[in-house]
């Protein structure tokens, strides 16, 4: 574990850098060059650290993460080096400007500080060219992606030199407390990500030039084919920066020996060039082969059109074949219109290049797989692509498109890259020419592995129970969001009675995009629409209510592990647990005050709860309350674990990992930890000023409202969570138990319900995925 | 015989007592009528349909359309009186202003097609589909189109035709292959075969403008790529003056069940011109404009078909003397009493009455909720009236039908033998009726349509203008002690109504079978609880009313409501436990178990 590091460069990756390691509570030197003609001599750094606080995504898991930055210049402040463990340089890409500051970190740098480059073009040999034995040993590339605090990806590449100590260091560093997932990759050229991506895009982007394919159409393809979420191909170029592609292809291209493929691309496409002229590099600057456009005062999606380079508003691609055959991806390959020829193309040519180069570029398959998987948001990586498309398959349509068949496609010979066998999941090794166990790190536990080799204890269509040893059970969501509908309440309810007999903890957590979107309202909204709102009432929340009382006065204990999203009802159930073991990029908070209802599945109750326990506020019970209407009516959601600290969601006794890959471990470390002695916890009693409090709170809903801050709906909402909050008909004499304000909650609801206008705003999320304001 | 009298008392009720009179003023205001001149038009109607068009309904059957040399010739009496029809104006009637229409509320228009569809069905689809057709040009098409073709249309010196179905294509219009080649010129050539044409020709009028469906080179496979163009059987000229004859003919016409002086036909295009309607690759969205006011017009038709079979069968039921009373002789000084005597005559009757009264106010109130679109100007009221007609299209459509087609069977049955012979007109009622259950979207596929699009269709808002209506409703009455006899029973219906809609809507988003096989039990539930909602609400006006009742009319409605709530309404109860029993029966039921092929061995036998 470092405690400080220090980051010299502070452009876009070194200041995004820098805000990830104060993420993880690290201090951090940052230091760029002196601004000429600026007073302020650290006027680079200090520009490029306010800017971390503007930028999205937030770098920052929390704003005040930036007073661990210490921004200096490399002129005056390069000694600080030393105050810490680990220098990262991330300065312009140019091999020379990168071997002057080397020579001075070489000068002064402590026999124990690690050195290491952010480039992505330069391979090791070449920086450490001519370095003594000091700054070799201590030398690697740590190559992050782009956004640092998002992008999972870290390439490391070390030399023969290096001190296997810090070598080690480095890479646990980096994976458990940045959250990274590191690979090990060779000096080759661009590493494994670049080296493979790069040739992916440039052959996507061509070859849909040459089909005449609109952007739109090669992106939704490319989609489709890699399964690549929200981005296709431009769409990625326009991510990750059109202005990268001439250097990494550049670099590539000098360093590749002839036969590499990359020589066929002879030259950037002519849109490229004259992209690059006009400086449209994609969403870091003014637009790529997307940019927003205002039609009638409101943002539209603009693209460009490949030919006449003109943008207009972009229209969903509409290719039939791609509908056709929307479940049987070979189907649609074998179609042989423009539309899956031009997939197959980009399909066989990227997958081929991987095969032929693989034993080159990386140690294994599972290496690259992760890669692509971790640095590009594919579903499946190249092998295991090709397993699912079917490698007999993929060898005949390979050969009939007259190509050789790479050798490594050959040497699995009937078989697949990866397969089950004895129980245990295994991938092909091509040094061995066998299959070997794919083996985790020591820290890592995937569930994704478990259902390779193990079945459900029971499953219904949207829910799992799991058995992960040492008595420890795992409550998966599976639904479309993981959203939670009264069968997988009922599945939660009886695997809770499961649980309690026969097993010794539960977990909840699942590996989907998210881990909950809430409750599944379109149950609910139909009911409304249909006028049985009181059966939203007697059906939905006494079952969701019912369930989370049950979980959380259980006799074993929960441990939840959200990931991503957690809204609504899936806020809720992470409040109903023992232990929050949560990733660092979780988002969660009670959103339904947006929707036009209130939390009734106990979400109410439990910030009570909380807000009342909290020796932070003052004393008296109007404090907890204002705090909990605050939150609730603002439907606030964290930007990060730490934020759900600072919003009250998370308690201080709740745990942060930063790796997505160790999450599920640490839950169940803790949730072993939680097992001995475990006792229910108590049942809570409240005592609520009632009529006051409510009159209260209605006089800020009413500022509100005449102010223009919220809408007469939402006041209308902001009414039912303040009865709920000041606990209605009761007042301060009156004890008053957890039944009571779940009642509340229920009678708010129905109320709500009936209101039009919140049936609107359910039905506006459910049609578009986005809030209504009305 | 066929028996006819304009049903004025009952359609005059419902303007004036039962139609949202607020929202019929909005209407009118907008039209600058007066609800006097609504009284006019419906006798004025009354009087023509009763003289002009009852008359040769009988005739028009038997001597049904003739084919020859491409030419079609509509039975005597016909020509003339479409030229009365179109003379005085009935066509234009609902049509708008602009184009020579007199923008007449459509409500009124359901209520004069209703008495033209009784006295006449055959007739009646020639102006009809006209009106159909100006409505989807007016919609979608071009200035040029309109301005040239609209004003002809609007007084039916020009007729219209619906050109869908082809030898493989009918539910499935993504199967359509009938080809439009783009002229460079604005204009396209259409070649293809289109069969099941109504009134694809005859000798009513000097110009039939077809709408055509089509695809075009490289459209997009199915439905997506289909585009809606007029093609004229004349092509006017610019000034709308008649120019050269289009490479168009009719082929031939099917010699069919019914509606026989209606003539079917099989249209040949062979390079017509035409032009595109709307644009291109939206073919179905400007076709539905068509086939949405054709499926309202349809559950109108059998409304009137419903109407004339119940004259017919009461006519017969009092003048039919057979056997006595089982209380004694009703009619000591006759042979017998009239059959209308016994309760299963009566009951015939009865069910013909409530259903034909209570649908009636179901199509109007749809009705005024199309007009209320069109004029409505706060955004969800205006969302809330397209909705309910959204919904209630499908239902009326095959309810209607289905209760048309029933109704004339009842007739039948209440004709006895005398009924299955020609003389007596009622069985020609089946035959014209029953066509109504399959054109312009099978029954079974207006099931799917409910249940498969409707109930979806954003998250189940179009339930709301419904459900929310009629839950208002109740709450409002429950203490109205007058409606005891009906209150208590739509709620149980409505309540299993609710129910039975979010069990179809959940189990049917995991398996669509599950959706679709309980389809027609579901449309036909929502439809006798919606005729309820209808019957208490006459029922509720008719006990205010009843004390200024010299006509007896309110006391009637009463009592033919208690009826329908306490002797149809129940089959809710039925059609609930079918529909809660799933589709598993028609899902896992082996397709080979129908064969009856298949042969016993009796290895046992002993």
């Amino acid at each position: 574990m470092f405690k400080s590091v220090t980051v010299i460069g502070a452009g876009l990756m070194g200041s995004g850098i820098a805000a990830h390691l104060t993420n993880a509570g690290i201090k951090v030197n940052l230091l760029d060059v002196i601004a000429e003609g600026n007073d302020n001599p650290n006027y680079i750094a200090d520009s490029a650290v306010s800017t971390l606080t503007k930028i999205t995504p937030n770098p920052l898991t929390l704003r005040s993460n930036i007073n661990l930055i210490q921004t200096g210049n490399i002129q005056n402040d390069l000694h600080l080096i030393n105050e810490s463990e680990w220098v990262i340089e991330a300065i312009i890409e140019d091999l020379d400007i990168k071997k002057q500051l080397y020579n001075q970190i070489e000068t002064i740098m402590r026999e124990d500080l690690i050195v290491s480059s952010n480039t992505s073009t330069i391979p090791l040999c070449k920086l450490v060219e001519g370095r003594i034995r000091k700054f070799k040993r201590n030398f690697f590339i740590t190559h992050f992606f782009n956004p640092p605090r998002y992008l999972k990806l870290l390439e490391i590449v070390s030399s023969e030199d290096v001190n296997p100590d810090f070598r080690n260091r480095i890479i646990d560093f980096c994976d458990a407390n940045l959250g990274k997932s590191v690979i090990e990759c060779k000096d080759t050229p661009g590493f494994i990500a670049n080296r493979i991506a790069v040739f992916w895009m440039l052959n996507a982007a061509v070859e849909a030039i040459n089909s005449n394919l609109s952007v739109e159409e090669a992106d939704q393809i490319i989609m489709r084919i890699f399964n690549t979420p929200k981005t296709g191909v431009f769409g990625l170029i326009d991510l990750v920066g059109l202005d990268i592609v001439p250097p990494v292809l550049e670099s590539l291209l000098n360093v590749l020996p002839k036969y590499d493929e990359y020589h066929e691309i002879q030259e950037l496409p002519e849109i490229f060039r004259y992209m690059l002229d006009q400086k449209m590099f994609g969403r870091k600057s003014n637009g790529g082969f997307y940019k927003l456009g205002k039609v009638d005062g409101k943002n539209r999606k603009h693209s460009i059109n490949l030919n006449s380079r003109k943008y207009s508003v972009s229209n969903k691609a509409n290719i039939d074949t791609l509908k056709l055959y929307k479940k049987d991806i070979n189907a649609f390959l074998d179609c042989n219109d423009r539309f899956s020829n031009y997939a197959w193309s980009v399909l066989s040519r990227t997958l081929c290049y991987v095969l032929i180069h693989a034993e080159e570029i990386s140690e294994d398959i599972i290496t690259i797989d992760k890669v692509m998987r971790d640095g590009f948001g594919l579903k499946q990586g190249p092998f295991e692509m090709i397993d699912t498309l079917g490698v007999e398959w993929f060898k005949k349509k390979i050969e009939a498109s007259n190509k050789a068949i790479p050798k490594l496609l050959n040497s699995i010979g009937e078989g697949t890259f990866y397969k089950v066998e004895n129980d245990q999941y295994k991938y092909f090794d091509f040094h061995k020419d066998s299959y070997v166990e794919v083996k985790r790190q020591e820290g890592i536990l995937l569930l994704s592995d478990i259902k390779k080799t193990k079945k459900p204890i029971r499953q219904i269509s949207t829910a799992c129970l799991w058995d992960i040893g040492d008595g420890i059970t795992i409550f998966e969501v599976r639904s479309k969001g993981n959203s939670l509908d009264l069968n997988t309440m009922e599945f939660l309810n009886k695997s809770i009675d499961l649980v309690s007999s026969s097993y010794r903890a539960m977990i909840v957590y699942n590996e989907g995009e998210i881990f909950s979107a809430g409750a599944n309202l379109g149950e609910a909204l139909f009911l409304g629409n249909v006028g049985l709102e009181a059966e939203v009432s007697s059906k939905i929340l006494r079952k969701g209510q019912h369930v989370y009382q049950k979980l959380k006065f259980a006799n074993f204990p929960v441990v939840a592990a959200p990931a991503n999203l957690a809204l609504g009802g899936g806020c809720e159930l992470i409040l109903h647990s023992d232990h929050v073991q949560a990733h660092i990029e979780t988002y969660m908070g009670l959103t339904e005050a947006a929707l036009g209802i209130c939390p009734a599945w106990g979400g109410c109750k439990e910030m009570l709860t909380r807000f009342s326990s909290d020796k932070k506020l003052p004393n008296g019970p109007m404090p907890s309350i204002i705090k909990a209407f605050e939150t609730i009516g603002m439907a606030k959601t964290s930007t990060s674990a730490h934020e759900a600290k600072e919003l009250g969601y998370l308690t201080d006794d709740d745990c942060i990992t930063m790796n997505r890959d160790r999450l599920l471990y640490d839950a169940k470390v803790k949730a072993i930890e939680l097992i001995p002695d475990y006792k229910p916890p108590k049942k809570n009693t409240y005592r609520l000023p009632g009529k006051t409090a409510f009159a209260a709170m209605k006089l800020s809903i009413n500022s509100m409202l005449s102010s223009g801050q919220i809408s007469s709906h939402d006041q209308v909402v902001g009414e039912q969570i303040a009865v709920i909050l000041s606990g209605g008909e009761t007042d301060i004499t009156q004890e008053v138990d957890e039944e009571y304000i779940l009642k509340l909650e229920r009678e708010s609801i129905e109320k709500l319900y009936k209101e039009n206008l919140t049936l609107e705003r359910l039905e506006h999320l459910l049609e578009t995925g986005k809030i209504l304001r009305n | 015989m066929q028996v006819f009298n304009s049903p004025l008392n009952d359609m005059k009720f419902l303007l004036k007592d039962f139609l949202n009179s607020e929202h019929l003023e909005l209407i009118l205001e907008n039209n600058d009528f007066e609800i006097s001149d609504l009284n006019l038009v419906l006798e004025q109607a009354s009087g023509f349909c009763e003289n002009n068009l009852l008359p040769i309904n009988q005739s028009g059957d038997s001597e049904g359309c003739k084919f020859e040399n491409g030419q079609v010739s509509t039975p005597s009496g016909f020509k003339e009186a479409y030229k009365e029809f179109i003379g005085n104006g009935w066509l234009g009637m609902t049509l708008a202003k602009e184009y020579g229409g007199q923008g007449l509320p459509g409500v009124l228009g359901t209520f004069v097609n209703e008495i033209v569809s009784s006295s006449n069905m055959s007739f009646g689809n020639f102006p009809g589909l006209t009106t159909n057709a100006f409505e989807a040009i007016e919609k979608s098409g071009s200035d040029k189109l309109k301005n040239l073709y609209l004003p002809k249309l609007a007084t039916g010196e020009w007729t219209g035709t619906m050109n869908l179905t082809e030898p493989q294509c009918g539910t499935d219009l993504g199967l359509c292959k009938t080809m439009a080649q783009p002229q460079g010129n604005g204009s396209y050539k259409i070649t293809g075969t289109k069969i099941f044409i109504t009134a694809g020709e005859h000798d009513l009028s000097e110009n039939i403008i077809h709408l055509v469906l089509a695809r075009t080179p490289n459209a997009p496979i199915g439905v997506k790529g289909i585009s809606l163009f007029l093609v004229p059987k004349i092509i006017p000229k610019s000034d709308g003056k008649l120019g050269k004859k289009n490479n168009l003919e009719c082929g031939s016409i099917e010699d069919k069940m019914g509606i026989k002086a209606s003539p079917t036909c099989v249209m040949h295009y062979n390079e017509a011109k035409g032009w595109l309607v709307g644009e291109l690759y939206k073919g179905m969205d400007a076709m539905f404009v068509m086939m949405n006011g054709a499926r309202l017009m349809v559950g109108v038709q059998s409304l009137g078909m419903a109407e004339v079979a119940y004259q017919s069968a009461l006519y017969y039921a009092r003048d039919r003397l057979q056997g006595r009373s089982l209380h004694g002789a009703k009619n000591p000084k006759k042979p017998a009493d009239p059959i209308i005597v016994h309760p299963d005559v009566k009951k015939n009757l009865l069910k013909l009455k409530s259903l034909t009264e209570g649908v009636r106010g179901l199509v109007a109130l749809t009705a005024l909720q199309l007009d209320l679109a069109r004029v409505e100007k706060d955004k969800f009221k205006k969302q809330m009236a397209e909705d309910w007609v959204a919904l209630l299209t499908p239902i009326i459509k095959a309810y209607g039908s289905d209760i048309g087609s029933e109704a004339a069977n009842l007739a039948v049955q209440i004709y006895g033998g005398h009924g299955y012979i020609k003389e007596h007109g009622v069985e020609q009622l089946v035959r014209d009726a029953r066509i109504t259950q399959l054109y312009e979207g099978t029954n079974g596929i207006q099931a799917l349509d409910l249940v498969g699009r409707k109930l979806p269709m954003h998250n189940g808002r179009l339930l709301r203008s419904f459900f929310h209506v009629v839950k208002g409703y109740i709450e409002k009455n429950t203490s109205n002690s007058n409606l005891s006899d009906f209150i208590p029973a739509l709620m149980k219906s409505f309540g299993r109504l609710q129910q039975v809609t979010t069990v179809i809507a959940s189990k049917g988003l995991s398996d669509p079978d599950e959706g679709a096989g309980p389809a027609t039990d579901y449309l036909k539930m929502f439809a006798l609880t919606a005729v309820a909602y209808v019957w208490t609400r006459f029922a509720e006006i008719s006990y205010k009313k009843q004390n200024d009742d010299p006509t007896g009319f309110y006391k009637a409605k009463i009592e033919t409501g208690k009826f329908y709530m306490n002797k149809l309404l129940p089959e809710t109860g039925y059609l609930m436990s079918s529909i809660m029993s799933g589709a598993k029966i028609y899902t896992e039921y082996n397709e080979a178990y129908f064969d009856t092929s298949f042969s016993y061995e009796f290895n046992e036998w002993n």
